[in-house]
């Protein structure tokens, strides 16, 4: 490092994060590096022996893997939408955080395009997609439209980073001057430049709002265009793309929290940002709401017979624990979170009585232990020991009233700690939002237009992922948050010329600027 | 503090306590619907208590109403006088739906045309996998898995009888067994009585097998064949013989047959233990125009040192359909389709390259 920082400004602390490399970036690493080695050995015995080590079998061909292809194409959108679409509107308080949102763009989709050839039984043949593929076909036009929004987000990327490469490439030597000098391309902030700067970031961020929103589309059209119960809609377009630009702004909220928190970016990252992101997110929680109601509601109505057992299955089968938690935990509960507490009166919190701060809690605990055994209808679990018909309604209704109530009881604390508030929903919003995918892959598989074989083993028509799946997907998550913060080390998370006073592109070489006069002395 | 630890804590419980039940749902073992209790009584039940529950080898099923769930789960389960207990095949669910398929409260009333949904289709192959199969579906319940006998006698003596004889005792039923005719077709019976054949043929011949492997001196080398032969259907008859180096036969051995995957793996796909001839046949279902890589591998005994032995066959692939001519399914898609495609992808890369182009620019204006 060829220079010192001369002053305590945000500019200089930011900077800062790239070389100071403290003892919990190392421990990170290296447990990511391990969840994702653990996942690579996974998929090498899925190579070796083949699909039959996953649950996937005749009917079922889809299961984790497609489910977070869904996902990460989906929290992909995160960019699209904090920077493109506010970029055009001139939002400038996006500033601060749109490379953050473009680099989970670019990293979800390196992450989850892959998924797609994992649930591949011949990854061998993939050159096949090209030499026999249809062009008439959904699949393929996913191929097309993935690599072609992965390459724009590249190029969207880079290209707002550029001046800010130039900085960085004046104040290293090393590696790091060396990546920067090529990677800058020679900027010098001159007129001609900026304007051509200018231009390309204003073309890209047009350009990528549509291809991103026919992205999820054709996602959604490799479900829709099929005849299956479930599937088969024309909500599915739309209801893909809420979904992801959902997704993706609970995603950018979590990431802004983190770097926030592990990098000092308060001065960056303030209170405002997660107050209008968190606003999006419930907008878009509402929106979402309304869709998966109507997706439903179209299907239940009618009440043809394929689609009823889908649907059966879904609300009251085997499914309904795990639907009727993600609507109440990951729907509901999100939209409460972030809507009821800007509406409390300021108050202060009253300072209970001592005997109030622990009773109160602590008999919420221990209704919720009780409840919750109660409510795992599982062998071995409490509710196998007893007669659950003695409760006179289903377990999950107690579950929700003392839920309910411990809401209650914790809203004041909501009200205090608005962004914890806000991303806490947002990681409530992601589980349920993977599982949601889930639930739209699997339960179709399971209830095919055509009945399934009475000869086919009850274990092949019904998918439970298997250690293999669970440990690939795991390395899928590690390899995404690895790759991001890897990113966050070479690049500064935080566009520096964007956020400076006058928003123009490092005008004179950085040695010039005014934010080192002591340098130039 | 302290408060808002508890609080965060019980909340986290709460929401823990909720992401259990949700993982439910991932569990194998579903319940059993109504079409899967109907196949099953159709599989397990039908051949002795009839489709429609009207009795036959067993007695009827219509008049149940004494018989508590439970008693009825326990003789399902365990079995009562002649009934095989099913408790090792079937799942709890399953039996569970069992019980409530054949007391009438699932899926109705077993009459008429309902109940005819309950009858398996008519099978039709006639390979030994295939009759091996619907032995196990038809068969087992009262001969045993090994023809040992159970409710019905043991199918190791067939007492002489011709083939003849047993295709009449398999259509038309005798004494208290049902006949198979509408069940199965003409083909199926004929492979069952070959395949029953074979009970007999391993009981008879066992005494010789012993004085042969007596004779044999302790850890000598064994050689494994792997004959392949690909079948009409898409099934591959892999035929393994262990025999000692001078050819004698080496039976009631275990051997096991791995597929060797494209990538370098072996999967196992069964386990047989070879018959008197020192052979073991396996039938593997394959797609047509597949090649498959196998390979059996005897693990050694005391007696004898370990051998395996490698194969590949390759099976005839199926005639191409004549490609359709017209609509979005044709190898050829319609001009204006390709033409649409073309033009709004294309425009985006080429919206791309102008964008790269500015960059070029960029890069070439810096001062010298």
């Amino acid at each position: 490092m060829d220079w010192e920082i001369e002053r305590d400004t945000p500019e200089n602390r930011l900077l800062q994060t790239l070389t100071h490399t403290g003892l919990g970036f190392y421990v990170l690493v290296a447990a990511l590096l391990a969840i994702l080695g653990w996942g690579v050995h996974a998929y090498l015995q899925q190579l070796r022996e083949g699909l039959v080590v996953t649950g996937m079998r005749d009917y079922i061909a889809w299961g984790l893997y497609i489910t977070n292809f869904v996902f990460f194409i989906g929290i992909s959108h995160a960019g699209t939408l904090i920077s493109a679409i506010l970029r055009v509107t001139g939002a400038d308080w996006r500033r601060p955080i749109t490379r953050m949102a473009e680099a989970i763009t670019v990293l979800a989709l390196l992450v989850g395009a892959p998924m797609v050839i994992i649930d591949m039984g011949r990854p061998d043949r993939i050159a096949h997609i090209v030499l026999y593929g249809r062009i008439q076909s959904p699949v393929l036009w996913d191929v097309i439209s993935v690599t072609t929004y992965l390459t724009g987000s590249l190029l969207y990327l880079y290209i707002p980073m550029i001046p800010d490469l130039a900085l960085l490439r004046d104040r290293f030597s090393g590696w790091r001057g060396s990546l920067y000098r090529i990677l800058s391309l020679g900027w010098q902030g001159t007129p001609g430049q900026r304007e051509r700067l200018e231009r390309g970031i204003a073309i890209m961020a047009i350009l990528i709002i549509p291809i991103a929103v026919s992205v999820h589309t054709v996602v959604s059209w490799i479900f829709g265009m099929t005849v299956k119960p479930g599937w088969h809609s024309t909500i599915f377009g739309p209801y893909f793309v809420v979904g992801a630009i959902f997704s993706g702004i609970a995603s950018i909220l979590i990431a802004m929290a983190l770097f926030r928190r592990a990098l000092h970016l308060e001065d960056y990252i303030t209170p405002r940002h997660f107050r209008n992101l968190g606003l999006l997110l419930l907008v878009l929680d509402l929106i979402y709401i309304y869709f998966t109601l109507s997706e439903y509601l179209t299907g239940f109505y009618t009440g043809m017979e394929a689609e009823a057992a889908v649907l059966a299955s879904v609300f009251t089968g085997r499914f309904a624990p795990m639907f009727w938690s993600t609507v109440v935990i990951g729907f509901f509960l999100p939209a409460i979170m972030l809507a009821v507490p800007p509406l409390l009166p300021e108050r202060p919190v009253p300072a209970p009585r001592p005997m109030r701060r622990v009773l109160r809690p602590a008999l919420a605990t221990l209704v919720l232990v009780i409840v919750a055994g109660l409510a795992i209808d599982q062998p071995g679990t409490v509710a196998a020991s007893l007669d659950l018909s003695a409760l006179w309604v289903h377990p999950g209704w107690v579950l929700l009233a003392a839920g309910s109530v411990l809401f209650l009881l914790i809203l004041p604390e909501l009200k205090a700690h608005p962004i914890a508030t806000t991303v806490g929903a947002s990681i409530l919003v992601n589980v349920a939002m993977w599982v949601k995918r889930y639930l739209i892959v699997i339960p179709t598989l399971e209830n095919p237009l055509a009945p399934i074989s009475q000869y086919t083993p009850t274990e092949w028509a019904h998918y439970a992922p298997t250690w293999v799946e669970w440990s690939i997907t795991a390395g899928a998550f590690a390899a995404f948050i690895l790759l991001y913060v890897l990113f966050a080390k070479v690049f500064p998370i935080v566009s520096i010329w964007e956020t400076r006073e006058d928003h123009e592109p490092t005008e004179e070489r950085v040695r010039h600027t005014t934010l080192h006069p002591e340098v130039i002395q | 503090m302290k408060l808002r630890l508890t609080l965060l804590v019980s909340f986290l419980m709460f929401l823990s306590g909720f992401g259990s039940l949700a993982m439910t749902s991932m569990a194998a073992s579903p319940a059993v619907d109504e079409n899967e209790a109907a196949a099953l009584y159709a599989n397990y039940c039908a051949g002795c208590h009839g489709a429609q529950r009207e009795g036959g080898y067993g007695p009827a099923l219509t008049d149940l109403e004494a018989l508590a769930d439970a008693e009825l789960f326990e003789i399902i389960a365990q079995g009562k006088s002649g009934m095989p207990a099913l408790g090792e095949k079937l799942n709890d669910e399953q039996i569970q739906a069992l019980v409530g398929f054949i007391k009438g409260e699932v899926g109705g009333q077993l009459q008429g045309s309902e109940g005819e949904k309950a009858v398996p289709p008519v099978v039709s192959a006639k390979s030994d996998a295939d009759a091996s199969v619907i032995f196990g579906e038809q068969c087992t319940g009262c001969h045993g898995a090994e023809g040992q006998g159970g409710y019905g006698p043991a199918l190791t003596d067939l007492g002489g009888r011709t083939d003849a004889e047993l295709l009449g005792i398999i259509a038309r039923g005798a004494d208290s067994m049902p006949g198979f005719e509408g069940r199965l077709g003409e083909a199926e019976i004929e492979a069952l009585v070959s395949f029953i054949r074979k009970f007999s043929a391993a009981t008879s011949e066992e005494g010789k097998t012993e004085e042969i492997a007596q004779a044999v001196t302790a850890a000598a080398p064994a050689r494994l064949s792997l004959d392949l032969s690909p079948g009409a259907g898409g099934v591959v008859t892999a035929r393994v013989s262990l025999q000692s180096e001078s050819g004698e036969p080496i039976a009631d051995t275990p051997l096991v047959l791995y597929r060797q995957t494209v990538m370098g793996g072996n999967l196992a796909l069964a386990e047989a233990t070879t018959d008197s001839r020192g052979e073991a046949i396996f039938q593997l279902a394959a797609m047509k125009g597949q090649t498959l890589a196998l390979e059996a591998v005897y693990a050694g005994s005391d007696q004898w040192r370990p051998a395996s032995a490698q194969g590949k066959v390759k099976l005839p692939g199926s005639a191409v359909l004549p490609p359709v001519v017209s609509g979005l399914t044709s190898p050829t898609p319609p001009p204006a389709f390709v033409a649409v495609l073309v033009v709004v992808i294309g425009g985006v890369w080429a919206t791309y390259s102008y964008v790269v182009y500015q960059l070029v620019c960029i890069a070439v204006q810096r001062e010298k």
